[in-house]
């Protein structure tokens, strides 16, 4: 199965083979981010070493003159590293540059606690001007990269390691909602690599008579609002799936904004603000409650509790 | 070479962009005064010999640039901005006030003629890195100038950004750093050792000059000095320039100016 990083990379490589505009810059990760198979265009790849704050200030420079820089690494480096850099030369000038962050959450596993972005969603989308976007499969992969072209201003754009089952069919709407399945008792909103995880609950849970909607959240900020609101009036409750912290990420958006429009519970299934540990990825989902298994629990713990009736 | 009227009306203009300076600074009550004198000579040489600002389209890129790095020194900047009238003059005491186009450090998007945004230290050689390599990239001949502050060379990031310019041949980029000596708390040489910052420059490969920050001729020989390296220009200043209490004075790194203060400093400035 093709993994989205290698449709990032055979993608860029593909659109910046006929648009000039494009240059992508890699700190030293580049086999690993696949920022690597651009190196093919000369004079527009270009290798920062292991130095991501310049990588970023670079990008800057390169947007200001009118290119449309790609700057990857992985997403702890990108979002962490380099969160002032990204706020004082990209952020607040609202330059054009798109940032990479791959070998999101727990998805580098064994590397440990010090590689797992488990809180580049709420860096990011802290920062005005900023676009957060975090897709769920091949198809969305290719919808941000080719619509965040299109777009002028920053955009962060988070990405897993390791395979994502396809969740589309067809053609994904850009910075929508896109609801997957219908369902009157819960709504499933998730992100990224835990989609194809709500798509697995979601069938367990029908198993029980429980019939769950399921939503993929790929543009997390700005988020669309107006959808939101029409899955929440559809469900009782709401849960919320990410490969994030539960502090800031897409639980947060969603609790935020549903808070001031419309009355109805939200549950998050997230790493539970701490960090993890080295481990096969499977593992570490295990272990931090993020499987399909998890995700059942947690509706079925709560479908009756008398509150949410 | 500079000509002799040419010389002349920079040293005129140098006048009267310190007395910009200092009014800028009065009207706001607090700044930065020393890191705004000492830099005085190079932005004014630089805006008026090298960087074509057009000024019915200052925000075009399509030339030569400069960043700010050491962004606390902007009254400088907006003051010689003034002086090229992309800023009104009476817009100048707004510096730092509610709605102002003048912010406390440079913003690209509220004032015309700033290129970059900068403020937080460190950043401004990595962005002059990416203009100059763009400007490779697209075959274009224009430079990009950027001003260190010599206490903020202390910030890691440079160090990659001078690393990486060196590494790219990135010949179009020149470098001053206002080697004024003091920072906010100390002198430099206490927290930075007493290195020797030319020849740790040239050892990662870049071409070095170490001249008189205020001698509007030795600027213009580093600048026009043809080289195939990245250029950095040692600009030897005094914090402070042209106003006695405040020469190489610490507490002048930022402080507010008095009435007393203002009047004294501007008598001196006539």
């Amino acid at each position: 199965m093709e993994e989205i990083r290698d449709v990032f990379g055979n993608l860029i490589s593909e659109i910046g083979g006929k648009d000039s505009r494009i240059v992508v810059l890699d700190a030293d990760l580049g086999t690993s981010t696949r920022a690597s198979k651009f190196s093919k265009i000369p004079g527009r790849f270009i290798q920062c070493g292991i130095a991501e704050q310049n990588m970023v200030g670079v990008s800057a420079g390169l947007a200001l003159k009118g290119f449309i820089p790609f700057a990857v690494s992985f997403a702890v480096f990108i979002a962490g590293r380099c969160y002032d850099q990204i706020r004082v030369s990209i952020a607040y000038p609202n330059l054009n540059v798109k940032l990479i962050g791959s070998h999101a959450g727990l998805t580098p596993g064994p590397d440990g606690p010090t590689h797992q972005a488990i809180d580049d969603i709420a860096l990011m989308r802290a920062l005005p001007n900023m676009m957060v976007l975090e897709p769920a499969d091949r198809r969305e992969m290719a919808m941000v990269i080719e619509e965040s072209i299109k777009l002028e201003g920053p955009v962060y754009i988070r990405m897993n390691r390791g395979s994502s089952p396809d969740i589309y069919d067809n053609k994904p709407a850009f910075r929508k909602i896109n609801i997957l399945r219908e369902g009157k008792d819960v709504a499933l909103i998730a992100s990224g690599f835990m989609v194809h995880k709500a798509i697995k609950a979601a069938k367990l849970l029908e198993l029980e008579n429980i019939s769950a909607l399921i939503a993929s959240v790929h543009c997390i900020k700005p988020i669309d609002t107006e959808t939101l609101l029409d899955i929440a009036k559809k469900v009782k409750f709401i849960v919320t799936i990410e490969n994030h912290s539960i502090v800031g990420g897409l639980g947060s958006v969603i609790s935020e904004v549903l808070s001031e429009i419309y009355q109805i519970p939200i549950l998050k299934i997230g790493i539970k603000d701490t960090f993890a540990e080295s481990a096969e990825t499977d593992d570490l989902f295990k272990k931090y409650g993020l499987t399909e298994m998890d995700i059942v629990k947690k509706v079925i713990e709560n479908i009756n509790m008398t509150q949410f009736s | 070479m500079l000509s002799k009227e040419e010389k002349i009306f920079l040293e005129e203009k140098a006048k009267k962009v310190r007395k910009l300076i200092i009014e800028m600074l009065y009207y706001a009550g607090s700044g930065h005064p020393g890191g705004s004198l000492s830099i005085v000579e190079i932005l004014l040489y630089l805006y008026y010999k090298e960087i074509d600002i057009d000024l019915k389209d200052p925000r075009s890129t399509d030339r030569s640039m400069l960043i700010l790095s050491k962004g606390h020194g902007c009254p400088a900047l907006y003051a010689v901005l003034s002086e090229l009238g992309i800023i009104d003059r009476e817009v100048l005491k707004t510096y730092k006030k509610l709605d102002s186009i003048l912010q406390g450090h440079p913003d690209r998007n509220k004032t015309l003629g700033v290129d970059m945004s900068t403020g937080s230290l460190g950043q401004g050689l990595s962005v002059a890195a990416g203009c100059a390599l763009a400007d490779k990239i697209k075959g274009k001949s224009h430079k990009t100038y950027v001003i260190l502050g010599d206490g903020e060379i202390q910030e890691g990031q440079i160090w990659e950004a001078a690393i990486f310019a060196a590494n790219n041949n990135l010949d179009n980029l020149c470098a001053f750093i206002d080697y004024n000596k003091l920072q906010l708390t100390s002198k430099v040489e206490d927290v930075f050792g007493k290195c020797n910052l030319l020849s740790v420059w040239a050892d990662l490969g870049w071409q070095c000059f170490e001249i008189d920050g205020h001698d509007f001729e030795e600027i213009d020989m580093a600048v026009k000095f043809k080289s195939e390296k990245p250029k950095v220009i040692i600009a030897h200043t005094i914090k402070g320039k042209g106003v006695s209490f405040m020469e190489n004075k610490i507490e002048w790194h930022s402080k507010k100016i008095s009435e007393k203060e203002f009047e004294k400093a501007m008598l001196e400035l006539r």
